[in-house]
């Protein structure tokens, strides 16, 4: 099983959070500090890229559904991208995509915050 | 023989009785001779005397002190009787020379009454005499090597045959005086010697010393008055010197010991007591470790064992505050401060750090704030700091903080004591650590029981038989409790309703959530009749239980046997298999899962599909457990070998067919642990004509 990483990275005004590895209950916690951390910093424009992701399970959904409120609230977003097919799949069943804006690509997401 | 004075208990055993021998003799032959003079007379006289006086001292040594009877209370208790004996004396000395003759002799000659004075008198002077020998003994012992015993030993002799020969100081005998000379010298040079032997004041803390340097002031000047009093010519010392040179001779040694005792205390305590803090320091430090070599064992409680740390820590190093630093994943957290405040422990990290230290430090560091010496709100100056990580296996758990004023720091010596005690704290640490987590992994398993127990309870214990419907329902529930739940319903106008739902997260957690979601379903089945109005009643209802991270999907569907029908709506869920003579469908209609979000957007995207059932038709809805169950290479069971499996076996039995993908499923993921739960649910259409059946 390959090791659950988060990587920060700054576009502008838009923040880059790349994800990799397995998103589950164990390895949510890691991406919830990295979310508490935005917020904190008032940083509310956030891109996922989940290109490197292999496997996402109900309580790494979670985590998404924690925060993008509060990025909302205050004017931001957490824009989803990049992802294989078979992570979209169990984000398109849940209904993210009417949710969520999801994209093809990470600088089809950043495009789309500065358009704003 | 055993009687009780005070808090002195006496225990003689059968000494004591012999007493009356020797008193017998002495008391006859002082009374009752013929003659008061002669060699034999002083000889049987202060023989007696000498008997009766080693009996009295024997018992006396038995003599035990019930409570406290450290070397304060014996010299105490020396002075008492030092008191006494001068009070005797003078009493002595004045019923003598009170109204009678100038002379002591002509007293003595002329009547009994005074002998027997002098008698009860002498018996008093050899009780007192006797018991600060005795103590003196037991200082003399204190602490002290068995070696020593002779010097005691020859000390006793030579001042029992010194106050044998005592009577050769008559006139008479004027001759043979030297005889007693040389015995009385070499108990003098002993007692000098002996006098110098206390090895239990190193053992005394400063305050101790500092008092017996008061108390050996007071002696000396007691027992200086005393051997005055003995050697000086009165009526009492002319008279008991008739009565008994042994006496007298045995009185001057106690006396002589004591002064000259008294006098080597006070020098050897005043020399004491610089490095008596020194001491005081060395005890602690000893108790304090066999203090925490016990609490090793003793770490239930976190909260106490800290504060018991930084409170030996102090103890140990001489040092005025000291606080734990626990380190979390990113905080310090100041736990148990001694002498310090919590707010002003978290703020002194700021200046632990401009002098040097880091958390990841895994030596001991000394720290010299003295360039800046801080003021606490309580306005205490600390100079120095020492940080101690507290380890574990490389990893440090903690780190101690330990304060001190003064311009010297930590020396030496307290700096071999934190390294011990560094040891200890962590190991204390560890082990409470320890025992927490085994406690929590204890605590999530009992947890992990209730929940299988809830998840057990809230599936249906059987398969409804349904007029039209071949039903068959499989449940594997994963070891840590995934949250599957599925159930069926009967609503009205024969209609039969059926779920499978998947709640996000495991354990107790997602059991309650499932608990919850049973009854919505239960009762909305009973008012509503259609899937995607139950959906979203059980929506709002779920708002107010599920949190901001926690959903359910749900594949709900009611069979209307009267019109061939079945709708199925869907929230979130994985799809639906629908199998028939064209082969393997999977359904989605679209709907977000419950819990994602409570407005128009949720209500908007359900879906319903409808279905014109035939018989053979084949409903197959299950959770994600089944396609997620994974081979040893981690990759998917997945959607297209379920739909091989229900094409393969349509023709067979509900039953059958789930046998079949259960099978499949086991043989492909037995490499790898279950780690979701499993829900299979296969409703078969058959016999949809013959509807007497």
């Amino acid at each position: 099983m390959s090791e659950f990483f988060t990587n920060l990275k700054e576009n502008g005004t838009v923040n880059i959070v790349e994800l990799g590895g397995y998103l589950d209950a164990h390895t949510a916690p890691q991406l919830e500090n990295v979310f508490s951390d935005l917020i904190k910093s008032k940083r509310f424009n956030v891109v996922v890229n989940f290109e490197q992701l292999n496997y996402i399970s109900s309580a790494g959904l979670g985590v998404f559904m924690a925060f993008i409120e509060t990025m909302r609230e205050n004017s931001g977003d957490i824009k989803l991208a990049a992802m294989k097919p078979n992570v979209y799949n169990i984000f398109d069943l849940l209904g993210f995509p009417l949710l969520y804006e999801i994209f093809n690509s990470e600088n089809e997401a950043i495009d789309k915050f500065i358009k704003q | 023989m055993k009687f009780s004075l005070g808090s002195y208990r006496i225990i003689a055993g059968t000494k004591l009785q012999y007493l009356i021998v020797p008193l017998l003799i002495w008391f006859f032959v002082k009374l009752l001779a013929p003659v008061k003079e002669g060699w034999l007379y002083y000889i049987l006289g202060d023989l007696a005397g000498v008997a009766a006086g080693y009996i009295i001292f024997v018992s006396m040594g038995r003599v035990k002190l019930l409570k406290s009877y450290t070397p304060t209370a014996r010299v105490i208790s020396v002075g008492i009787a030092g008191l006494l004996l001068i009070i005797g004396i003078n009493l002595y000395d004045f019923i003598i020379s009170g109204n009678v003759a100038n002379s002591p002799s002509e007293i003595l000659e002329g009547s009994r009454l005074y002998t027997l004075i002098d008698f009860i008198f002498s018996i008093v002077f050899l009780v007192i005499g006797s018991f600060i020998l005795v103590m003196l003994m037991e200082l003399y012992y204190l602490k002290s090597r068995q070696a020593r015993r002779t010097y005691f030993n020859a000390m006793l002799v030579f001042i029992t045959l010194s106050c044998l020969t005592a009577f050769l100081n008559r006139a008479e005998y004027e001759s043979l005086k030297f005889i007693n000379l040389a015995f009385t010298v070499n108990a003098f040079i002993l007692v000098s010697f002996n006098s110098f032997r206390m090895a239990w004041i190193a053992f005394l803390n400063k305050v101790e010393k500092q008092r017996l340097i008061l108390y050996s002031i007071l002696l000396v000047i007691l027992f200086g008055l005393l051997t005055d009093s003995i050697l000086e010519t009165s009526s009492a010392t002319e008279s008991m010197k008739e009565f008994s040179m042994a006496l007298k001779f045995y009185l001057m040694f106690g006396v002589l010991y004591g002064l000259i005792f008294f006098s080597i205390l006070f020098f050897t305590a005043l020399f004491h007591l610089p490095t008596a803090e020194a001491i005081d320091r060395k005890t602690k430090e000893f108790t304090s470790f066999q203090y925490l070599s016990k609490l090793i064992n003793q770490v239930l409680d976190f909260k106490e064992l800290s504060l018991t740390i930084t409170e030996l820590a102090t103890q140990i190093s001489g040092s005025e505050a000291a606080w734990l630093l626990m380190h979390n994943d990113q905080t310090l957290t100041p736990v148990a401060p001694k002498n310090i405040g919590f707010i002003e422990a978290d703020k002194f990290r700021k200046e632990l750090e401009d002098a040097g230290w880091k958390r990841d430090n895994v030596e001991i560091k000394y720290l010299s704030l003295a360039a800046n010496p801080s003021e606490t709100k309580s306005g205490e100056r600390y100079q120095h700091a020492v940080s101690v990580p507290l380890r574990s296996h490389n990893n440090v758990n903690a780190t101690l903080v330990i304060l001190k004023k003064g311009s010297f720091g930590f020396d030496q010596e307290d700096r071999s004591a934190i390294e011990t005690f560094s040891d200890y704290a962590s190991i204390a640490l560890e082990n409470s650590r320890l025992l927490q987590e085994s406690i929590e992994k204890e605590r999530l398993e009992k947890e992990l029981d209730v929940a299988r127990e809830m998840q057990r309870r809230l599936i249906p214990a059987e398969i409804p038989k349904v007029t039209g419907l071949d039903i068959s329902a499989v449940f594997i529930p994963a070891f840590e409790v995934g949250g599957d739940y599925y159930d069926f319903f009967e609503m009205s106008s024969g209609r039969f309703g059926f779920v499978v739902g998947d709640v996000s997260g495991k354990g107790i957690s997602a059991a309650f959530i499932m608990a919850e979601l049973r009854g919505v379903f239960e009762s909305l089945s009973r008012l509503i009749n259609d899937p995607r109005e139950i959906l979203i009643n059980a929506n709002d209802i779920l708002r107010k239980s599920l949190g901001s991270s926690s959903f359910v999907t749900v594949a709900f569907g009611i069979y209307d046997r009267a019109h061939s029908k079945v709708y199925l709506v869907r929230a979130g869920h994985t799809p639906i298999l629908y199998a028939n003579g064209n082969g393997v469908e999977d359904l989605r209609p679209a709907g977000i899962g419950l819990g994602l979000n409570y407005s128009h957007i949720f209500t908007n995207s359900l879906e319903t599909i409808e279905l014109n059932l035939k018989d053979d038709d084949v409903l197959v809805v299950f959770t994600d457990g089944i396609t997620e169950a994974k081979n040893s290479k981690m990759e998917d069971f997945g959607l297209p070998r379920l739909k091989e499996i229900i094409s393969d076996t349509r023709a067979e039995s509900a039953q059958e067919i789930t046998n079949k993908i259960i099978h499949d499923v086991t043989v492909y993921s037995e490499s790898s642990p279950q780690h979701d739960d499993i829900t299979l649910l296969i409703l078969k259409v058959k016999n949809l004509n013959n509807r007497s059946n």
